[in-house]
Order: structure tokens, then C-alpha cells, then sequence
């Protein structure tokens, strides 16, 4: 709790010489005093400050220092007096009074602490740090009831409604009156809007069956801090569109105001990547563009297009990619990185030759690598549209690894499977990310067992699944299998089926699996009977699913599928993280 | 069940083992033949490899671990079920003659290694919120992938007194303090948090006690009852350093407001009890509520001001026939294994009572990660740290797949633990 009530007084900081002390040096008493508080030898040290403060009541460093022995000795209660005597010589000493407030308070004296407290109040009309320290010294020993009537108590001295709002509003919520503690962090940051990111951090722990109510509390009050801290809340409790569209309507004038206010909301999304999230996202970064200027403003677009393209929106991130691109004051990285983005949203609205004529112009501003990312993403799209010679001229220069993949892949969309061979073996095993990597291999694995230098319609079927028709994949691919010796009529009745049951389409799964076993060669037994085991998982048959890939590694103990068939069944048997590791 | 006394006291074959290799080794190894299962770079899998010794245990196969020979090697007797659980696990494993088993046994003699008969099946018991997925405890990960199976306790068994139903208990990253491991503040709002709030305070609630604070510190003395009674402990992460500080605290309260509406003692480090606790004595206590660090035994402090990088920590060589104890919690393939961190990642030296173990620290820097000790008639092993094939781990990470890391020498440090309230040990000499 304290740190909840951090800023408080550290009183004893202040070394400062007391009026008492100034014209009677004491150098020598205090210094041997102040040396055997440093050696650690506390009583000695006590002993030299009280003999100190005998001769000369008013000695500052020499109170100050018993001030922090004594406690540490467990002699509170001896400091007291000795402060009462330095406050009857130097009556207004503020260091004095906080010593004394604090003190009375951490020895439980609520009635002492609050006469000092009063006290040193009167010197300095509506200040709140008498009642802070007295309050905060009262949690130190948890006493709670001390605390509250230290706060009230400056509440009603100081003639503002917002005097000690924070430290009331922590109060009221550990005390469970959240509809108070709504209130006074209203107060609070109607008075200073810097309170907004507390207000929200402790509000925001709230559990779940109190939200509602501190919503409503908020939505009762209408005040537009109101409704920033309810924007804000509901952001933080799932509701992001929701939160953002509050905010949107009670953004603050000041750019200061306004970005505390948006990157709160920004960072409670930061670690969520769903569309709803990534839309809010997309909005606040607007907002907070719509109060920017030059290459400030330019990344908020920057970052509010991603968070479009991320969300599905492409319109929306075109729209901003195009204000960025056009921003004659964008400096040549960003607009580049943004026609570039611009590209990919073109791409994936299928403008494919807008994305080409694009990239002609901004070519020249390109990186290296992003020129090369850009001709393989184009050279993919040309492929999908089975213009395949455009696709391999933008390859053509291409040596990369990632290069021979994609001449590999675009061989493959075309049929001509000898030439996908050879090009996806180039591009190995090992490079880029592992996914990719997986992939390359079981697309070579693939199109090498097939048997044929070209088979168009192979080419055909694996443009409609690239296209995302899965369905109308599967039925072109189970179509060409027909005219197919056994081992490549296996090997792809069992990719089909593998698509089957990534779509959960079971029934169609287990007649290709079946079609994939009476084609069988040996070879493709027991990738079959992995297969099977899937579809059995997949309908909820777990133990005949590690029967079954328990006879593959038995009956096939030196087959490739076999760390595959171990994989799942420690997947199945609970023994590894379902989908894990990828 | 068994206790560090009993496998202490059944001494007299293995005893003999050590001046007349020949005959009892001999005489253990007379079987038509036996399986190595090699541990050092030759396994395909040395994680499920304990799981493939601990069920042959289980069908009433005794076998031998072979202490400092090959990596760590298991001898089991060559059975068809053991062969076929080799071959589904994809564990490694030799079949060997008798002969073959009695030039081992002599290698074993000649050298600093040792053949520790694994004779009784441990019932094993992990401490887990009923909520909890087993991908975020790095203990339950490595029982499941190698196949142990183990009871889950919590709170209503352990302050039911039921702990002396099973040899092994484990703990991994609950926090003994009661405060939630100190995520409330910078957490606030996450609904995982909320629901480990509602649970652990519902759990107080239920047993009677009056915070959750007050429960845990309940469950952490019968911890150490189990202990003292004879069980074997073995703790990760933040449940290391909480565990002491809940056993050291009694009478003083160190957890903050938000855990049991009063704020913590603010002269608690001078009133801890030392005396009180298992591993660590004399540690100041972190006074933030908001700063997820518990004391200064951690060196590395991860969500701390003073957050130390990783490096890596050296496993010690003991002496097999001597130390059979520690030599076992550091059988491996690998001296030095890459650091990772955890609530509590490490064991600031300054702060370990003298006479515990140190099985393995860090050459040059204040902290050990490993450390081992006894208490009563039980024993404890601390392992700093929360995910070893998981360095950086932070909250809602992807979970580890183990099948990843089969080979994983961090992994190996927890299994041994498991395997080793298995073992027959001869009498220490030390």
C-alpha cells in the first residue's frame, strides 16, 4: 500500500541548519555522534545526540539524528519531548512540525499527530502536506482509521473540492466504496488531468462483478474527464472500440494532454493482435495524428495504416498510405516504407498491375531487401494469375534463397513440376523461418513423387488453394490423382485429405485417406496410417488415434514419419502442447 | 514411504559393491541380458529416457543408474515391454550381455562413477493451482513429455495434512508470501490475475483462514513438516525464495495491502526468523508492493531496478562413490548450461545458510543457481529460474514443446530430482 501512496515527505532529507543551531556550532559532539551512526553502533550515536540536545534543545542535526536512531532502537516514544522542546524554541519550523505530525502518527497517537498537523496547517493556508504526512505515517502502521480521518480532516480545512483527492480516492477503493473512490478521481483529475494515467491504473484492478458500477458512476457523472477515464476503462476491460470511440469524442486540446490520454489507451492494446483491437489501435493512432504535425504525424499514419492492414481494412490503410506518399514534407525513407506497405495493401486487393506500376516508381527508393520482398510478392501475384512469364521475369535476377523458393513455388503454380524440383531443392531445407522451411519441403516432397515433368492441372488445383478455395482445391486435386501411377496417386490423395482435415472436413478426409491406402505402395503406408490417426483425433478418438500411430512406429520403425507419429502422440497423450512449437 | 533415513540404512549390497565389484555387480547383473540406455551425446531423447527408467520401475523392473558413466546411463533389465517403450519414445538404448554389464560395473570401480541400485517407484506430487494448464510449470512439462505420472496438490490437501501420501513434492512458482507474486499493481486489469486473486482468496476463505497470506504461510510449515518427516522437495523459480521467506516470517507480516489489507511490517527484515527456514538466512526484504521482487536472496532480480543478464552456470563434480546424493541431482551430458530467468532466478551466495550444497552456480558472479540441503529427516533441492528452454519468459508466452528440446541439460536437472528419490543409496561417508 504505501507504494500505491508514493510522494510522500522525507523530512529527514533535509539537512538543513535549524535557527537554534546557527550561531553555536557544534562540530565536534555531532561529528562523533553522526561517525557512530555510520559504524552502524546506533546506541552510542543515540547517546551523543541526547547528550547534544541536553546542552542545546534546539540543535537541528543533533534532533535530526536521533530522529532516525531512536525509532531504529525502538525508542520512539524518547524523541518526542525532545521535539516538543525544539518547537517551544522555533514554534513555525515546518521541519520540526512534519517530524512531530509523522512521528505522533507512527507511535498510533492519532490526537497528537493531528494538534501538529493543525499546527503547521495554519502556517500555510490550504496546503495538504500536513494532513499527506500525517496520513501516510498512519498507513506506514496500518492504521487505516487514522489515515481516513487525516484526510477528511484536510478535506475540510482546505477550502478546494479536490484537496487530497488521490490520496482519498486510494482510500475509499481499498475500503471497497468504489463509487467514492470513482468520484474523488474525478476530482482529482478535473483539478490536475496529469492524475488521468493513476486514476485509470488504479481503477483499472477492479475485479470484474465491480466494473459495471464504476462505469456507470462515470457515465452518471458526463464530465468530459468523465468520460476519458471511462474511455480508458473500457478500453483496458475489453470493450477497445468501444473505449476509443469515447475518446475520440473528448480529446483534449493540448497536444500534451492528448497524447497521455491516446498512448494509454495505445499501450493497454500494444499486446493485442485481434481485428477488434487492431481497429481500435488504428483509430487512436489517427487521433493522435489529427493532433501532430510533420514527422510525428507521419508515423502515427504509419502506424494506424499497419494496424488497418493488420485488421483487414486495406481501404483504410490506403487511404492513409496515400496521404503519407503524397506528404511532399515526408522525408524519402518513410514515404518509401510506405509506398512499400502501399504495395502489400494493393497486393492483397488483387490490383496487381496498380501494385506493379507502383513499384516502378518507387523502385529507385527502395532498400535492397524490400525491392527484393516487393518483385517476389509480385512475382506470386502474376503467378496466381497464371501469367507466369511476367512472374519469372521478375525473378530472374533473383539468387537468394528465398529467390529459388519462389521461382520454385511459381514453377509449381504452373505445372511444371520437374523445374518447381529443381528450384525448391535449391532453396534446401534449413533457410528462412522454419514454417516456410516446412513448407518448401513438403511441396518438393510433393511434386517429386507425382512422377511428371509437367502436370498443368496440378498447377491449376494449386492456384484455387492458394486462392483460399480449399474446397474446390481438394476436389481438383482428388480429380488428377486418377490419371496418376500408385505412388503419386497416393501421395497426393494424401495431401488432399490433409487439407480435408485442416478444413475439419473429416468425412472427405477419411475417403481420400482410404483412396490413399488402396493406392498404397508401401511407401505410403505408413503416412496413410498417420493420417488416419489424425482423423480419428480430430473425431475425438484419441486412444484408437495412439493405438495407431503407435503401429507406425512399431510396423515402420524406419519410416520419415515416424518422429511425426512420436510428436503426436506425446500431442495426444498430453504430453507436449497441442499445436505447440511451431 | 521413504525417507532420506531408509535409503540411507539399506546400504550393504552397494557397500560391498565398492571393494568387490566383481561379485555383487555380477550377481545384480545376472539377467539374460540388460538394456543400457546410454545419457551422454549418443540418446536420440534424454528427457523421455527417465520417463522409460521410472516406468520400468514401475512394472517392477529394477535397474541401476550408472553415476558419472556415460552421461548418467540407466541399466535396466532387457524385457519386451521396456523395448517397446524405448522404441515409442524414441529413447536410445544398447542391449548389453552380462559381460558386457560386468566390464562396466569394473569401469564404474576403477573410476569416479558408481552404480546406485533404483529399487521403489516415488509417488510424486506437484503443488498447482486446480486451474493452472501444466505448459506454464516447468516441472509439470517435463513429467508429462517423459511419461512420469504424478498426483496435483494444493492448498486443501496440503493444509488437510495430506502430504504423507507421497515421497516427492514439487513445487514451481507459487508465491508463499500471499501476494499474488507481487503482479497486482503493474498488472492490475488482467483477467488472469483477477481470476488467481479470486481463487486463491475463495481458497483462503473456504480453509478458514483469514488471507491468503495466512494460508500460504500455513501451507509452506506443513511443506516443511513433509519435509522434516522424511519427503523430498523439490522447488523452482519464486517458490524457492517465498517458501524461506513464509517459514521466516511468522509473527511478522511481509505481505503487501492488497494481499491482507494491512501494509507489510516496515522493520519485517530485522524480525524474520532465520532459524526458521530451509535454505536462506539473514536476506533484506523488498519493501515495494508495486516492485514484483520478494528480497535480495535473488541475484539476478528480473522485475528489478538492479535486473542482472544472464550467463551460464557450471554443474560441480562430486565424488560418485562419496557424494552419491549430489552426484545424482547433476548427472548430465552438459558441465554448462545457459542461465534463464524467473521471479527468482538465482541464490545470492551471501545469503545461503552454511551447510547447504551448491550443485552448481555461476564461475565468478555472487549467486548460485542449484542448491541442495537437508531438513529432518527429508531433503530439498532449490533450482532457480522458471523455464530452462524458455530464458526470457514472460506472461502469456507461447509454451515450451519439449519434443523441441529433447536434449534440453536444464530439463535433466529437474528429471534427476524426480528419479533420484527412486535410488538406494549407500551411506555417505561425508
Amino acid at each position: 500500500m504505501r507504494g500505491i501512496w508514493g510522494g510522500g515527505i522525507f523530512l529527514l532529507c533535509a539537512l538543513t541548519p535549524l535557527s537554534a543551531q546557527r550561531t553555536q556550532p557544534v562540530v565536534g559532539e555531532i561529528a562523533v555522534a553522526l561517525s557512530a551512526e555510520r559504524r552502524g553502533d546506533l546506541p552510542q550515536a543515540a547517546a551523543g545526540f541526547l547528550k547534544i540536545l541536553a546542552e542545546r534543545p534546539g540543535d537541528g542535526l543533533a534532533l535530526l539524528g536521533a530522529s532516525r536512531v531512536l525509532p531504529t532502537l525502538d525508542r520512539r516514544e524518547e524523541l518526542m519531548p525532545l521535539l516538543g522542546h525544539a518547537l517551544a524554541i522555533d514554534t513555525a519550523n515546518t521541519r520540526l512540525l512534519g517530524l512531530a505530525v509523522r512521528n505522533w502518527a507512527l507511535l498510533g497517537r492519532s490526537d497528537s499527530a493531528r494538534v501538529y498537523a493543525l499546527r503547521w496547517a495554519a502556517l500555510f493556508a490550504g496546503d495538504e502536506e500536513p494532513f499527506r504526512e500525517w496520513a501516510l505515517s498512519a498507513l506506514e502502521i496500518r492504521d487505516r482509521v487514522g489515515a481516513k480521518a487525516a484526510l477528511e480532516l484536510g478535506r475540510a480545512r482546505i477550502d478546494h473540492p479536490a484537496a487530497l483527492a488521490p490520496e482519498l480516492a486510494q482510500l475509499r477503493q481499498a475500503e471497497g466504496d468504489l463509487a467514492g473512490a470513482t468520484d474523488e478521481w474525478l476530482r482529482a483529475v478535473s483539478n490536475a488531468p496529469t492524475y488521468l494515467p493513476s486514476a485509470v491504473l488504479l481503477l483499472g484492478v477492479a475485479s470484474p462483478k465491480d466494473q459495471s458500477a464504476i462505469l456507470n458512476r462515470l457515465k452518471e457523472r458526463g464530465s468530459p474527464e468523465a468520460h476519458r477515464i471511462r474511455g480508458l476503462l473500457r478500453v483496458r476491460w475489453g470493450e477497445p472500440e468501444e473505449g476509443m470511440a469515447e475518446l475520440a469524442a473528448v480529446v483534449p486540446d493540448r497536444l500534451e494532454g492528448a497524447t497521455v490520454m491516446i498512448r494509454l489507451a495505445l499501450d493497454d492494446l500494444a499486446e493485442r493482435r485481434d481485428p477488434e483491437a487492431r481497429r481500435a489501435a488504428a483509430r487512436g493512432y489517427e487521433l493522435l495524428a489529427a493532433k501532430q504535425i510533420g514527422a510525428e504525424r507521419l508515423q502515427s499514419w504509419m502506424a494506424a495504416a499497419s494496424a488497418w492492414a493488420d485488421a483487414g481494412k486495406e481501404s483504410e490503410a490506403r487511404r492513409l498510405l496515400g496521404l503519407i506518399s503524397a506528404d511532399p514534407a515526408a522525408p524519402a525513407d518513410v514515404a518509401a516504407h510506405a509506398s512499400h506497405t502501399l504495395l502489400g495493401v494493393l497486393l492483397a486487393e488483387g490490383s496487381v498491375a496498380a501494385a506493379e506500376s507502383l513499384y516502378t516508381t518507387i523502385e529507385p527508393r527502395l532498400t535492397l531487401d524490400e525491392r527484393d520482398l516487393d518483385q517476389r510478392r509480385l512475382a506470386f501475384a502474376w503467378a496466381m494469375r497464371a501469367d507466369f512469364d511476367r512472374a519469372d521475369a521478375l525473378l530472374e535476377r533473383d539468387s537468394s534463397v528465398a529467390g529459388f523458393d519462389m521461382k520454385g513455388r511459381v514453377r509449381a503454380l504452373a505445372g511444371d513440376l520437374s523445374l518447381a524440383s529443381e528450384w525448391l531443392r535449391l532453396a534446401g531445407p534449413y533457410a528462412d523461418e522454419r514454417l516456410a522451411a516446412v513448407e518448401r519441403v513438403q511441396l518438393l516432397a510433393l511434386v517429386s513423387s507425382i512422377g511428371r515433368d509437367t502436370l498443368p492441372a496440378f498447377g491449376a488445383a494449386l492456384r484455387t488453394l492458394e486462392a483460399g478455395d480449399t474446397a474446390r482445391a481438394i476436389t481438383g486435386f482428388a480429380a488428377l490423382a486418377h490419371g496418376l501411377d500408385s505412388t503419386g496417386a497416393a501421395a497426393v490423395h494424401l495431401f488432399a485429405a490433409d487439407l480435408a482435415l485442416a478444413r475439419r472436413d473429416t468425412a472427405t478426409a477419411v475417403h481420400l485417406a482410404e483412396a490413399a491406402s488402396g493406392d498404397s505402395a508401401a511407401a505410403s503406408a505408413p503416412a496413410a496410417r498417420l493420417l488416419r490417426a489424425r482423423i480419428l483425433a480430430e473425431r475425438g478418438q484419441v486412444a484408437a488415434a495412439i493405438s495407431l500411430l503407435e503401429s507406425v512406429i512399431l510396423d515402420f520403425p524406419a519410416s520419415a514419419v515416424v518422429p511425426e507419429a512420436r510428436r503426436l502422440r506425446d500431442q495426444y497423450r498430453g504430453a507436449v502442447p497441442r499445436g505447440g512449437g511451431g | 514411504m521413504t525417507t532420506r533415513r531408509t535409503f540411507l540404512r539399506g546400504a550393504t549390497t552397494a557397500g560391498l559393491a565398492a571393494l568387490w565389484p566383481g561379485v555383487s555387480h555380477a550377481l545384480r547383473a545376472n539377467r539374460a541380458g540388460s538394456l543400457l540406455v546410454p545419457m551422454d551425446d549418443r540418446q536420440a531423447d534424454h528427457l523421455k529416457a527417465y520417463g522409460l527408467a521410472f516406468r520400468a520401475l514401475e512394472r517392477g523392473e529394477a535397474g541401476e543408474w550408472l553415476l558419472n558413466f556415460q552421461g548418467g546411463a540407466f541399466l535396466l533389465p532387457a524385457s519386451e515391454a521396456a523395448t517397446r517403450d524405448a522404441s515409442l519414445s524414441g529413447v536410445t538404448i544398447e542391449a548389453v550381455s552380462a559381460l558386457d554389464v560386468a566390464g562396466m560395473h569394473a569401469e564404474i570401480a576403477r573410476s569416479n562413477a558408481e552404480a546406485v541400485p533404483l529399487e521403489k517407484v516415488p509417488k510424486v506430487a506437484v503443488y498447482a493451482p486446480p486451474n493452472a494448464a501444466p505448459w506454464d510449470d516447468a516441472v509439470r512439462m517435463a513429467l508429462n513429455y517423459a511419461g512420469i505420472r504424478y498426483d496435483r496438490v494444493w492448498d486443501p490437501e496440503v493444509v488437510g495434512n495430506r502430504l504423507r501420501e507421497w515421497d516427492w513434492l514439487h513445487l514451481h512458482h507459487e508465491d508463499f508470501t500471499g501476494q499474488f507474486s507481487k503482479f497486482v499493481i503493474n498488472n492490475a486489469g488482467a483477467p488472469w490475475l483477477q481470476q488467481m486473486i479470486e481463487l486463491q482468496q475463495s481458497t483462503a476463505k473456504a480453509l478458514g483462514m483469514p488471507s491468503v497470506p495466512a494460508l500460504k504461510r500455513a501451507v509452506a510449515e506443513q511443506i516443511a513438516s513433509f519435509v522434516e518427516r522424511g519427503g523430498f522437495l523439490f522447488a523452482m523459480c519464486t517458490a524457492t525464495e517465498t517458501l524461506d521467506l513464509a517459514l521466516a516470517s511468522a509473527g511478522t507480516d511481509i505481505a503487501a495491502a492488497y494481499a491482507d489489507g494491512t501494509p507489510m511490517d516496515p522493520q519485517a527484515t530485522s524480525r524474520m526468523q532465520w532459524d526458521r527456514a530451509l535454505a536462506f538466512t539473514g536476506a533484506v526484504l523488498e519493501q515495494s508492493p508495486s516492485m514484483a521482487v520478494f528480497s535480495d536472496i535473488d541475484g539476478h532480480e528480473v522485475n528489478g531496478a538492479n535486473r542482472q543478464p544472464l550467463g551460464a552456470f557450471t554443474l560441480f563434480n562430486f565424488s560418485a562413490k562419496i557424494d552419491p546424493v549430489p552426484s545424482m541431482l547433476v548427472q548430465n551430458h552438459r558441465n554448462v548450461i545457459p542461465d534463464f530467468y524467473g521471479l527468482t532466478t538465482s541464490f545470492r551466495r551471501s545469503r545461503i545458510k552454511p551447510g547447504v550444497t551448491i550443485l552448481a552456480d555461476e564461475p565468478g558472479a555472487p549467486w548460485s543457481k542449484y542448491i541442495h540441503g537437508e531438513h529432518g529427516e527429508g531433503t530439498w533441492t532449490f533450482y532457480g529460474g522458471h523455464d530452462p528452454e524458455d530464458p526470457q519468459h514472460g506472461i502469456g508466452d507461447a509454451p515450451t514443446d519439449l519434443s523441441l528440446h529433447p536434449h534440453s541439460p536444464g530439463y535433466r536437472l529437474i528429471l534427476n530430482n524426480v528419479l533420484f528419490p527412486a535410488a538406494r543409496k549407500k551411506e555417505l561417508k561425508t
